[in-house]
């Protein structure tokens, strides 16, 4: 059995099993500091399959539908890390490891194709870099969701338990805000690379990526200068993730 | 030697006998001491709250021991015999049961409230430093206190709020998260308002204002919160940087409208508001919540979620008993720490 197809099968079942678990215990207040011990060992064994393709392959292991997707799940689990310290958000993991069991599922279901064109250093480098920022913006929509269901629940007056252990409106809004910036920054170093690479653009792809583009330029504007409502701004992260999902499949 | 449990609480006493019999927490050793120095009585744990005083401890010989218990506590009363009545009485497995039930706060005024569970420590922590418990009081104390624990953990019984203060305070919370930094506008200086402002206050609210026709009486609850007493006709210039307001006027109108708000969301850059309408008639417009950014409550909701969290805790309690028996069984299995 190839041990990179075994590494990205214990990694989907870990999520899978994490997350229908405490799924089942997310009433409880323990949650929030033991799931990020569970997101730092699937983070550990998404790693450990990373490092060991890469080996392999001789390169970063973004080439091939099935690679780059583990590469995204691995760098949502990383954010997802990153942030949940920054912004006490750790109870976000619960509903980020659904997300990340649908990514793994969905790369051992591709699986990993076959090295035959690997490409140059800096379409290597744009790949590898708007995927980084893609996991920024799956995070973010993560956060609007989250927001949606907690804004929804204090607009009917519905106390429950579900409403307790949902973060707060307003870390949920810096969450989102903080991630649109990063994921902007990221972004326009990605196209940077992009143009530096020894390959023509598809004029559908262009004109998508500059519509993103000038999108975040605005709303950053927005959000930073004038202020928006975290309502908005929950339906611009989700929005946002449809519209980079659109641009990936673009060739 | 067994165990047993001795005391008053609210149940059994109102507050005027209760406080006759309410032990200072610097003389809590003292006293220990001279409860362990009766010839009955070999370890004892002394609890001693606004709610209860219980002397928990291990005789062989309990019912003379609980006679020269009495007699110390009633001796310097005239009324011995009526004020007898008020003490309740448990002992072996039953006094462990209580004392289980005691720390998950099953028998407390408030359901389910955590308080309870720290005093208890503090009185088994003075117990051991005035050095009136032995091997069967510290395993029992430090098994009751691991069924505690289990039994939060294992139920929702401490969950929700019960009061109309401490639901305004967890909604709050679930919008801002941590309440230190919020600001906060009291319009009126009523009980209600003195309430609420506490609450908000106890969770860390800084920067209080309070309005009021009356100026006086503004100053007086501002002073009491560690806020800021502020003109009546000036409060809607705070508006812009306040998080949380608190009606509860007199007026019988609306005082904040979508009207008074809408002009107010851009100089706020669209942040969360929190409006809590504790007044009779209501002073906010139930349309401002219309606005995205804002949330309305009123008293009437606030006192529904409060219900609903005491039916809630009270359904919890059937769950709670089953897990301290579950875990009496499992961590008792040598019953001589209680009885024998």
């Amino acid at each position: 059995m190839d041990i990179q197809w075994l590494i990205s099968l214990l990694s989907f079942l870990f999520a899978l099993v994490v997350w229908v678990w405490w799924g089942s215990q997310w009433y409880r207040c323990r949650v929030c500091c033991d799931m990020r011990a569970w997101m730092i060992l699937l983070f550990v064994l998404q790693t450990a399959g990373l490092v060991y393709d890469a080996l392999g392959v001789g390169a970063c292991p973004i080439v091939g539908a099935g690679r780059s997707i583990f590469f995204i799940a691995w760098s949502v689990n990383l954010f997802y890390l990153i942030l949940g310290r920054s912004y006490r958000l750790s109870i976000l993991g619960i509903f980020t490891l659904p997300v990340l069991s649908i990514l793994l599922g969905t790369a051992l279901f591709h699986g990993a194709d076959e090295l035959i064109n690997v490409g140059s250093f800096w379409s290597h480098f744009h790949k590898g870099v708007m995927m980084i920022g893609s996991s920024a913006v799956v995070i973010s929509a993560v956060a609007g969701a989250v927001f949606l269901i907690q804004n929804a629940l204090l607009k009917q007056q519905v106390m429950s338990s579900l409403s307790r252990a949902l973060p707060p409106i307003q870390g949920l809004e810096e969450c989102m805000k903080y991630l649109m910036l990063v994921s902007f920054i990221i972004f326009v170093l990605g196209c940077v690379c992009g143009i530096l690479v020894d390959a023509s653009l598809s004029t559908l792809k262009a004109i998508a990526v500059s519509v993103l583009m000038l999108g975040y330029v605005g709303m950053l504007w927005r959000v930073f200068r004038v202020g928006v409502p975290g309502k908005f701004l929950a339906y611009w992260s989700i929005g946002v993730l449809i519209v980079s999902a659109f641009i990936f499949q673009i060739s | 030697m067994k165990m047993v449990c001795l005391g008053v609480n609210y149940k059994t006493a109102p507050v005027e006998i209760r406080e006759r019999f309410a032990v200072a927490s610097h003389k809590l050793q003292s006293v220990g001491q001279q409860i362990c120095s009766l010839e009955a009585v070999s370890q004892c744990v002394l609890l001693s709250t606004c709610n209860r005083m219980e002397i928990y401890f291990w005789s062989s010989c309990p019912d003379s021991a609980s006679e020269q218990i009495m007699e110390l506590f009633l001796d310097k009363f005239e009324d011995k015999c009526h004020l007898q009545n008020y003490f309740n009485h448990y002992c072996g497995k039953e006094a462990l049961v209580h004392l289980c039930r005691v720390l998950s706060g099953l028998d407390s005024m408030v359901l389910g409230e955590t308080e309870i569970f720290g005093q208890v420590k503090t009185a088994y922590q003075n117990a051991l430093d005035a050095g009136v418990t032995s091997t069967e009081a510290n395993k029992t104390f430090q098994k009751a206190f691991t069924i505690g624990k289990r039994v939060r953990s294992g139920s929702q019984i401490h969950e929700g709020a019960t009061s109309v203060g401490s639901v305004a305070v967890e909604l709050a919370e679930q919008i801002f998260g941590n309440l230190s930094g919020s600001r906060v506008l009291i319009l009126g200086a009523g009980e209600m308002s003195h309430i609420t402002g506490r609450a908000l206050q106890a969770r860390g609210a800084q920067g209080i204002y309070v309005a009021n026709r009356s100026y006086d009486r503004a100053i007086e609850l501002a002073e009491c919160l560690g806020g800021q007493a502020i003109r009546y006709d000036g409060w809607v210039e705070y508006l812009k940087d306040i998080d949380v307001v608190v009606a509860a006027t007199a007026a019988p109108h609306y005082i904040i409208t979508k009207e008074t708000l809408t002009p107010l969301r851009e100089k706020r850059r669209y942040r969360s508001l929190f409006l809590i309408d504790i007044s009779v008639p209501r002073n906010i417009d139930p349309q401002v919540k219309e606005i995205d950014e804002v949330y309305v409550y009123d008293i009437d909701t606030l006192t529904q979620l409060a219900d609903e969290a005491k039916r809630h805790r009270e359904q919890e309690v059937v769950r709670c008993e089953a897990i301290i028996q579950e875990n009496i069984a499992r961590y008792f299995t040598d019953s001589s720490l209680y009885e024998s």
